[in-house]
């Protein structure tokens, strides 16, 4: 019994001498909350920027300072090497929250980035991922409100605008559109102006590089093509004003039409709004004046939808995913073949608008 | 039951059985284990995403393994070794009884190094296995050393520890794409059943019951709870396989080497985030019965056949698995190793139906024999 | 232990079981007569006859007024006329020298006669010095019952009894303790305590071999099952309502003599963090109040541990939210989280050692000057952070919601092995000792019943009264982890009756 409490004892001092992981706590590791990547001065070199929030141990805690640390290294995780060199606390990248490229490395492709970013275990799958227009680097530094890092500024930028106008986004839902059959990814857009920064549009992406853009006025287009949601705004032109229209709902639904030998998809929509705002618009609201703007509405969509359809065809992209759809409608799908066909398939787009409320003032 | 009582080894103190409802929990926790969290992937690799079908088809063939397991305990009396020896005779009855028992190690074996695996991919790259695994056998050595009674309980636990987990599947149900699961049957018989076959090896663990059964207080009445686990699993494991098909695209999963796993880091809370940490935190608690479990059942099967105190094949069989835990690394050779196992205990369950024809043979002879 | 303890006594086979046993009488008085506070003295009066007492044990009033002037006033001779004449109750004549021995030692007052030295007689005179019955100070409750043991036995047994007029309610004595002879009681109710129980306890108690028995903890320790274990396997409590509440559900309860606490067994783990007054609420306010004292517990137990484990390895966890206020807060100190833990724990631990051993106002004044000083100090030193600070004054206060001592002081000390754990491998080290302590609590038996009951055997009857309290009118049986010899508490088809309406 005696020999068996001292060899506990004994291998419990040497667990505690010895187990211990080498740890950094958090107050001792550089946390990286926000990286960019841009094209390296020499060919085929990337420049990583990232922001590492300061937290003093000051009274207002609210003021928010970042170290910003920019190089230049061969890879992405190369990156992280150099980046090690110049910074006085270990990098950790397990909160990283934004990742952001410009759109001159988009274009190249960024295929080795997205491959990063799936293998490693740390980094989280709700993390964003967008596409600068611009020079990644003066987006991270410019530092925009005084009590919120850039990466908070940017993460809340898109987290709001997906609730809007934009169509959602995230490093998991990137990578199943990458992974995916018949589907390819997009990335929001951002850009800077003067002070601030917006969401500017939606960059297509086939297979790792970007192909073509979508200017921010026909996102919501897009989005109302892409998936159901119920909130987000859109203005048009009508008669001698502007008419704006609120989401209140909508779904769309994708139908598979014509043989197995020359499909083609019906895309319908419903959607339900109301409009809150007639600027220089005479008439009173009445029900056939609702009519005419659900006409001029209907009118307006049709066209955009049709235009961004084109689009993809030509570009030989899906970014609606009409591919993945066709193959859970279709046994024994063929990739191959949806591809070829894909240029010259028939795609319809309808769209019922219903205007159920004009505000609280008549 | 009068034939049990000859056989030395068999007739268990009433302080020592277990009621018939906790085999629910045993068979459940025991089939639960390491593979849930990672094993979407192979299934897609056979089926692609009508694996859901061969999930349910490998529940099937459970159910009917269990009712055969409780054709050959009841009949047979008593536990695996015990047909062994009525079978085969007393040395080539040993000696399979032996593989059996090396099959039990090899499970406990296969779900430490794969859980070790796991912490260090997905938590601490720079893990010391040996004091960990050392830390772990010590833990399994105290629990297995209380018998078992105390592994019942620690099964009950991890169930009912293990329940909260689940309701995270909601997460990713949220976030996913309910067409993926469509259109039903994309792949031919031959694919979907050697998806079955994959996910089998996933359910091993039921065997047990033949190592056991004689624990169980009124075994009769503890067949709808052995059936009622298989369902349970068979459940679990279906919803996981939908939710994971939901979540990713199959190419994707195709490259995800620890669905589950992932699917945990969605989950944010207002004051946690990334719950894989705690998920796999928790995961011990499931896995822990499972090693407990195959190392009581491996030095039970020895102390029946040798005349050498239990506790004694602990001590051994602790110290000898200790050093390939903290030996082995990398996910080739584990991968390897879990292929290996899988494949004997694919093997093992395909054994179970023949031996109860060779024990309804066997009698068939001994009656005509005695007559 | 005590299996340990019945192994030496086979081995000590034939040895004398006590020290304090004299050969012959006369020696006996001879030993006494070392000690001052002896008298003895020969009457020369009307009887003639040698009385001895001790003199710090023996009421003077019984001596003087019955047994001096009964022996004066008459000519006796012989005891068994003395023993007539003398107007005190229970006087007894024996020649059996344990007896004359233990009684004298009492207080009794001892009569010999020259014409037979080996009998004497034996006059009860106990004088017994004890404090009033006050209120509980441990285990207090706003409403119910203010009345808590004292430390002599029979008052206990007296509380004990006024509460539980049954015929059926048994009380077996023991002396326990080679010098000290405490009087030790087992009191059960017959025909629903399980027989098993009660000759287990009584078992366990007559086999223990230490030469003090001060307070009943010491019972804890000594007839526990696994003497080794952090948690107490006897529940110890001070109020004579949880007692008798106790018996009625079929328990054992053991009475000391010279301890204010009683020990109920078998007992299992939660209900070590059922108060009394669970009974005295509502079924709903008490269940809920049950759930919050357990979330502290698990909250006192983990939360420490917790933030040890997220602050080292898993930062990726905390919310960016919360993210700037930690790492603010952690910024300048200059210690790892384990340190900085271990010496804020240990601070707490002290207030609370220096509270408990100094007068009662001194230790409230030490434990609000501490807390606040040193932990406003301490913050502003920059060797603690404030997140902590507040993790730790919560916990801290959170193990005392326990409403049994002796488990808060488990509590308190289970915490410091998870602080291990979550230093060596994070959460998956904490999740390593919460197994440990579930296996170990599986395996912990009181009185050979299991502790972990009912989680553990799984008994859906008894949760009714674990970790939430139903309507009496569900608690039908009695718990069935007693094994009680009348498992129904009333009639349940009459409690359940149910009046249509307007009847």
């Amino acid at each position: 019994m005696k020999i068996k409490w001292n060899v506990l004892v004994l291998f419990s001092t040497f667990l505690l001498l010895t187990g211990c992981m080498p740890s950094k706590s958090v107050e001792e590791s550089a946390i990286v909350q926000i990286s960019g990547y841009d094209r390296g001065g020499e060919k085929g070199r990337i420049k990583g920027t990232v922001s590492i929030p300061q937290y003093g141990k000051s009274e207002k805690k609210t003021a928010a300072s970042e170290l910003y640390l920019t190089v230049d290294a061969n890879s992405i995780k190369d990156v992280e090497k150099e980046i090690q060199k110049q910074s006085s606390k270990p990098i950790s990248i397990g909160k990283l929250a934004v990742t952001l490229y410009s759109m001159e490395l988009a274009k190249e492709g960024i295929s080795d980035v997205i491959d990063v970013l799936s293998r490693d275990a740390r980094l989280s799958r709700n993390m964003y991922l967008a596409v600068v227009d611009g020079q990644t680097q003066d987006l991270i530094e410019n530092g925009y409100t005084q009590d919120e890092t850039t990466s908070k500024h940017l993460q809340g930028l898109i987290e709001n605008n997906v609730h809007h106008n934009f169509p959602s986004t995230s490093l998991h839902e990137f990578l199943y559109a990458y992974f995916a059959i018949g589907m390819d990814p997009y990335l929001p857009i951002l850009s800077k102006k003067e002070t601030f920064v917006e969401v500017s549009g939606i960059a297509f992406f086939d297979k790792g590089k970007v192909v073509t853009t979508l200017s921010d006025a026909k996102v919501f287009t897009f989005k109302m093509m892409k998936e159901n949601f119920s909130r987000g705004m859109q203005d048009l032109p009508f008669q001698d004003g502007t008419i704006m229209l609120d989401n209140i709902g909508s779904t769309v639904d994708y139908k598979l039409t014509g043989t197995p030998e020359n499909p083609g998809v019906d895309i319908h929509v419903k959607l339900e709004s109301e409009v809150n705002e007639m600027v220089g618009v005479e008439e009173k609201p009445s029900p056939k004046l609702a009519k005419e703007m659900e006409d001029a509405f209907v009118e307006y969509f049709k066209t955009n939808a049709g235009e961004m359809i084109e689009l993809f065809k030509k570009e030989g992209i899906d970014p609606l995913g009409l591919g993945h759809f066709a193959k859970t409608r279709t046994r024994h799908f063929d990739e191959k073949r949806w591809e070829d066909l894909y240029p010259d398939m028939d795609i319809q787009f309808t769209v019922d608008v219903e205007i159920t409320e004009y505000g609280i003032f008549s | 039951m009068n034939k049990l009582n000859e056989n030395q080894g068999l007739n268990i103190s009433e302080n020592y059985l277990v009621s018939p409802f906790y085999v629910f929990f045993i068979i459940f926790t025991m089939q639960v284990g390491i593979g849930i969290l990672g094993f979407e992937r192979y299934l897609v690799e056979k089926a692609g995403f009508d694996a859901w079908i061969s999930v349910l088809t490998a529940g099937v063939f459970l159910h009917i393994l269990v009712w055969i397991m409780y054709r050959l305990l009841q009949n047979g009396g008593g536990d695996i070794v015990h047909i062994h020896k009525q079978v085969f005779g007393k040395y080539i009855g040993g000696f399979l009884s032996l593989l059996f028992a090396a099959y039990a190690l090899l499970l406990s074996f296969d779900v430490m190094i794969t859980f070790i695996e796991v912490i260090k991919v997905w938590m601490f790259p720079g893990l010391q296995v040996w004091i960990f695994s050392f830390v772990m056998i010590g833990l399994v050595y105290y629990i297995v050393s209380g018998g078992f009674r105390v592994i019942t309980g620690i099964a009950l636990i991890s169930v009912v520890i293990g329940l909260p987990i689940l309701l995270l599947k909601f997460f990713p149900i949220q976030a996913g794409h309910t067409m993926n699961i469509y259109p039903n049957i994309n792949h031919s018989p031959g694919q979907i059943l050697a998806a079955a076959k994959q996910s089998a090896l996933s359910f091993l663990g039921l065997e047990f019951l033949l190592i056991f059964y004689p624990f169980i207080k009124n075994p009769d009445k503890s067949k709808k709870w052995a059936h009622f686990a298989v369902f349970y699993t068979t459940m679990l494991y279906f919803i996981s396989v939908l939710v994971t098909f939901v979540y990713f695209s199959e190419e994707q999963l195709k490259q995800v080497v620890w669905g589950t796993i992932s699917t945990w880091k969605i989950v944010e809370f207002p004051f946690i985030e990334r719950f894989e940490y705690v998920g796999i935190a928790m995961w011990l608690y499931v896995i822990l019965p499972n090693i407990c479990i195959g190392i009581w059942g491996a030095t039970r099967v020895m102390k029946r056949i040798f005349p050498v105190k239990q506790i004694h094949f602990l001590r051994v069989v602790c110290i000898s698995l200790f050093f390939p835990v903290a030996l082995v690394a990398g996910r080739d050779p584990i991968n390897a190793i879990n292929n290996f196992a899988g494949t004997v205990g694919y093997y093992v369950l395909l054994y179970i139906p023949v031996l109860l024809l060779l024990k309804m043979i066997s009698d068939k002879v001994r009656k005509r024999y005695e007559n | 232990m005590w299996k340990w303890m019945r192994k030496n006594k086979k081995k000590q086979g034939g040895q004398k079981p006590s020290y304090n046993q004299s050969d012959t009488l006369p020696e006996f008085i001879e030993v006494l007569g070392h000690s001052e506070d002896f008298i003895q003295f020969e009457l020369d009066g009307m009887t003639r006859c040698t009385v001895s007492y001790l003199k710090t044990m023996s009421d003077s009033k019984i001596l003087n007024r019955s047994v001096l002037t009964t022996l004066n006033s008459h000519a006796l001779h012989g005891l068994k006329e003395i023993k007539e004449t003398i107007p005190v109750e229970n006087v007894l004549i024996t020649d059996d020298l344990k007896v004359i021995q233990t009684k004298v030692m009492f207080g009794y007052i001892m009569i010999q006669v020259k014409s037979s030295m080996e009998q004497v007689l034996l006059v009860p005179a106990v004088s017994l010095e004890s404090r009033d019955v006050s209120i509980p100070e441990v285990e207090f409750s706003v409403v119910g019952p203010k009345e808590a043991f004292v430390e002599t036995i029979n008052t206990n047994i007296n509380l004990i009894r006024k509460r539980l007029p049954l015929p059926q309610l048994t009380v077996k004595e023991l002396q326990v303790g080679k010098m000290t002879s405490t009087r030790t009681a087992v009191v059960y109710v017959d025909g629903i305590a399980d027989q098993d129980n009660v000759d287990t306890v009584t078992q366990r108690l007559q086999d223990i071999e230490y030469d003090q028995l001060i307070d009943s903890s010491f019972i804890t320790q000594m007839i526990a099952d696994n003497a080794h274990s952090p948690f107490p396997q006897l529940l110890d409590t001070e109020r004579p309502d949880r007692v008798v509440s106790s018996l009625v559900e079929g328990k054992v309860a053991i009475l000391v003599d010279g301890s204010p606490h009683a020990l109920t067994c078998p007992t299992t783990v939660v209900e070590f963090f059922g108060a009394s007054d669970d009974y005295f609420l509502p079924w709903h306010l008490a269940s809920v109040f049950r759930l919050i004292r357990l979330f502290a517990v698990i909250f006192s137990v983990l939360s420490t541990p917790l933030y040890v484990a997220v602050l080292t390895y898993h930062f990726e966890m905390i919310p960016p939210e919360l993210m700037a206020t930690i790492v603010s807060s952690r910024s300048d100190i200059p210690f790892p989280p384990i340190l900085e833990v271990i010496i804020l724990e240990l601070t707490i631990e002290l207030l609370r050692e220096a509270g408990a051993r100094l007068p009662t106002k001194i230790g409230q004044t030490i434990g609000i000057v501490g807390g606040i000083v040193i932990g406003t100090a301490a913050v502003d030193a920059g060797l603690t952070s404030n997140v902590l600070l507040i993790i730790v004054a919560l916990s801290a206060l959170a193990s005392f919601t326990t409403p049994v001592y002796q488990i808060g002081n488990t509590i308190r000390l289970i915490r410091f092995p998870f602080l291990i754990g979550a230093q060596l491998w994070g959460l998956v080290g904490v999740s390593m000792c919460m197994v440990f302590f579930i296996g170990h609590l599986i395996k912990l038996q009181s009185i050979g019943r299991p502790f972990f009951e009912p989680l553990y055997p799984l008994r859906f009857k008894d949760l009714k009264d674990a970790f939430i309290r139903l309507p009496f009118t569900k608690q039908v049986d009695r718990p069935v982890l007693m094994r009680s010899e009348d498992p129904k508490r009333m009639n349940e088809d009459r409690a359940k009756a149910k009046r249509d309406i307007d009847e």
